[in-house]
């Protein structure tokens, strides 16, 4: 009895989750000025970070927060605030038979998508109760043992994309 | 908790669907950078369901492998960004084309 009042509690967290992380979405892609489209990316990077959390994945959920919605957005947001506000909301009209298409090529590729995800069904799934638990001990484990190569190209990766930033984003000036 | 993995899947489908929409039409190279974030966390967002529905943490670990990606692609992509506003004043890609011919 009382697992079914909770199954219906995750039931419908997820489902609003999903709802407002999809509605966010659409905003990000059809806002015209790009600053409402960063604050509503943040907003949908929040809801996917709950959906982590009902899937028992609390660590990853909290560096979604961290990472994505802090990180990442105040570097977008930082870089428009750079920007001439009257030139940001460029990239209009023009090529409408081509954006047709585009848009056309990006439904298909969903519906796909979500017929192959709708056979995921079918098969037996790993019950609740013996999923472990996303914690950071449990990831950091995994993550200097089994997965220390990937980790440590990522590190080298990092590394390269500072200089990279700092190379591309430098004055041009100075050096003539 | 029983609910099938369908739903988290077609969510994933959803957002990635709207990530790649958003990249093909819009021609604002700020937005577009943000549907292609929108696309990598859809992604992440089917490896964290099928970690959780295959009961192993891999695919956590490789989404935030993936994070880390993502962070560096923002970072690359905004200081080419920068670059291209600095030289070209705009951020419409139809007026970036200086390496079509």
């Amino acid at each position: 009895m009382e697992g079914n009042a909770l199954n219906l509690i995750y039931q419908i967290s997820f489902f609003g989750i999903a709802a407002f992380a999809v509605v966010a979405a659409l905003v990000v892609v059809s806002a015209k000025n790009p600053v409402v489209s960063a604050i509503w990316l943040a907003v949908c990077f929040i809801a996917v970070a709950g959906i982590y959390a009902l899937l028992k994945a609390p660590f990853l959920a909290m560096v979604q927060i961290l990472v994505y919605a802090g990180a990442i957005m105040v570097l977008f947001v930082m870089i428009m605030m750079l920007m001439d506000p009257g030139k940001m909301e460029a990239g209009g009209a023009g090529q409408k038979v081509v954006r047709a298409f585009a848009a056309a090529a990006g439904a298909v590729v969903t519906v796909v998508l979500l017929v192959l995800a709708s056979t995921a069904g079918n098969y037996k799934w790993t019950a609740w109760s013996e999923v472990p638990v996303g914690t950071s001990e449990a990831i950091g484990r995994l993550l200097f043992t089994r997965y220390l190569l990937p980790f440590e190209v990522l590190s080298l990766l990092l590394l390269a994309a500072v200089v990279a930033a700092i190379y591309l984003a430098r004055r041009r000036e100075a050096s003539k | 908790m029983t609910m099938s993995p369908e739903y988290f899947l077609m969510l994933g489908a959803v957002l990635f669907g709207i990530g790649m929409v958003g990249v093909l039409v819009r021609r604002n190279v700020l937005i577009i950078l943000m549907s292609i974030e929108l696309m990598l966390n859809s992604a992440n967002l089917t490896l964290v369901t099928f970690s959780r529905y295959l009961g192993d943490l891999t695919g956590q670990v490789f989404a935030l492998l993936v994070m880390v990606v993502a962070a560096c692609e923002v970072a690359v992509g905004l200081a080419i960004i920068i670059a291209l506003f600095r030289n070209k004043d705009t951020v419409d890609v139809d007026r970036i084309n200086i390496m079509k011919w």
